[in-house]
């Protein structure tokens, strides 16, 4: 994908939002908006979480539980994030799969797909926004670049490619081993990374490829004590 | 895709991959072939006849996918057959112009083949070509050169009402079924009765060689559940 399909430079999202600055990783200029303090009471968004029970959710490769989040948070994120995505021109956002998220499993239990960098969607006007709710030593988002391919991100167009790319892989270097991808491998190359930070947004296309950085932090199932998220799929719609 | 007329000045120094150069490939189901390379593309490959959307005409193409944009020969890495077709062997360059008999060499600036580490080199030291150049020069005469007879060659099975249409039915072996349309192959009933119709021995070999050829379906098919089976380990929970 050539770099002028980037936020940015297509209209899709601006280089500035929310007082933050994009910054453009690898190749491909995978755009990257952190916003820190963003919401007025975090500390609030926990404590509802902590009276939330948590679940799996079919289907869902994410590797842990997810809750409802509050029904005013909807709003405030499309306050936070909609003047920016406007940018001028007539949009409006659509919010998809807003959860609280706390990753929790054992990478043994997993299943390989689980253990590489992954894509959220292919569609190209989806964002992805992960809200941290916890502190380090807990561990933000990485990104990658896939050795082989050379993508950074995922659209339609790359999925089989990206499939044989992954089916080559295995040959050459066997399924990954049952630990979380932490930093480069001799599959991927990372490109870049949004250090975690208490009530930090980062947003990123839901095309690129990314992992959650679990790997170096035990682990828990307790929204007080694991490494609580929200995280949000936003979709900009032209008027 | 940035055509450019390749020139001793502008791209002389560059170095090709030519597998990376394939990789144009990698999410292509079809591949047009030159009348020249039927008999041994028949070998590795299902070949049909496929109606130009535009033109109408009919033009001889390997099956490398059961879906859009899916081949299977491409390993991820290079494209693996016991016979590579001149359409993907001579890439990353391309006949230019309107006529492709009179064309003239291009290459694809945005290719990923283009690369300073890449093993082939556009021009020796020396200034000479190199004998990578020449074999891609000699596979772009031999497709320029083949245009019209390729042409000609599919038209007159569409002619002599050799073609019928094709439709494959399969079933995985994970239950999926996949239906292929929209192609075109000798029917045997016909290329019996119109056998002494037509003219040559050498048209005759090229239409039972791509009617035999049909046979590789089933290989296909097995690099499709070879593929599914790969694939599906990677989602396969390691602890059940």
């Amino acid at each position: 994908m050539p770099a002028s399909d980037s936020a940015g430079k297509d209209g899709t999202a601006p280089n500035r939002w929310g007082g933050a600055q994009a910054q453009f990783l690898g190749t491909e200029a995978v755009p990257l908006w952190v916003i820190d303090d963003c919401h007025p009471d975090a500390s609030g968004l926990c404590e509802f979480a902590a009276r939330q029970a948590f679940a799996r959710r079919e289907g869902d490769y994410y590797p842990g539980l997810r809750a409802p989040v509050p029904l005013a948070y909807d709003q405030w994120l499309i306050s936070l994030l909609g003047p920016g995505i406007a940018n001028g021109a007539a949009a409006e956002l659509e919010l998809l799969n807003c959860t609280y998220a706390i990753a929790c499993d054992d990478p043994a239990n997993l299943a390989p797909i689980q253990l590489i960098p992954h894509f959220d969607s292919v569609e190209d006007d989806l964002l992805a926004a992960v809200h941290y709710l916890c502190a380090p030593p807990f561990a933000g988002t990485a990104f990658y670049r896939h050795r082989r391919t050379g993508f950074e991100r995922i659209d339609a167009g790359r999925v089989a490619l990206f499939q044989q790319a992954l089916a080559a892989d295995a040959r050459q270097f066997g399924l990954p081993a049952s630990s979380y991808q932490g930093g480069s491998n001799r599959a991927f190359e990372q490109i870049g990374a949004a250090p975690l930070r208490f009530n930090r947004i980062v947003v990123y296309p839901a095309n690129c490829l990314h992992s959650g950085m679990l790997g170096a932090t035990n682990l828990s199932n307790d929204p007080s004590l694991g490494r609580l998220t929200i995280t949000t799929l936003v979709r900009r719609r032209s008027r | 895709m940035h055509l450019q007329q390749l020139s001793r000045a502008a791209h002389g120094s560059l170095r090709i991959d030519p597998d990376k150069a394939c990789g144009e490939v990698a999410g292509s189901h079809l591949v047009p072939l030159s009348r020249a390379e039927l008999r041994q593309a028949s070998r590795c490959f299902p070949l049909f006849f496929v109606k130009d959307l535009e033109t109408g005409q009919f033009y001889p193409a390997a099956l490398l996918g059961l879906k859009a944009r899916e081949n299977l020969y491409w390993d991820g890495t290079a494209f693996n057959a016991d016979y590579v077709p001149l359409n993907i062997r001579r890439l990353p360059f391309y006949i230019g112009g309107e006529d492709p008999a009179q064309g003239m060499i291009c290459i694809d600036g945005d290719s990923a083949g283009i690369d300073p580490q890449g093993e082939c080199r556009i021009l020796e030291e020396d200034g000479s070509d190199s004998a990578y150049i020449q074999g891609i020069q000699a596979m772009l005469a031999t497709l320029s050169q083949q245009h019209e007879a390729t042409r000609r060659f599919a038209q007159a099975a569409a002619d002599l009402g050799l073609l019928s249409e094709i439709k494959l039915d399969i079933v995985l072996d994970d239950g999926e079924k996949i239906e292929v349309a929209g192609l075109y192959g000798i029917d045997d009933r016909n290329f019996e009765q119109h056998f002494d119709r037509i003219e040559t021995f050498e048209e005759k070999m090229l239409y039972t060689a791509m009617m035999l050829s049909l046979d590789n379906v089933a290989g296909l098919v097995r690099r499709k559940n070879a593929t599914n089976a790969e694939l599906a380990a990677w989602h396969a929970p390691a602890a059940g």
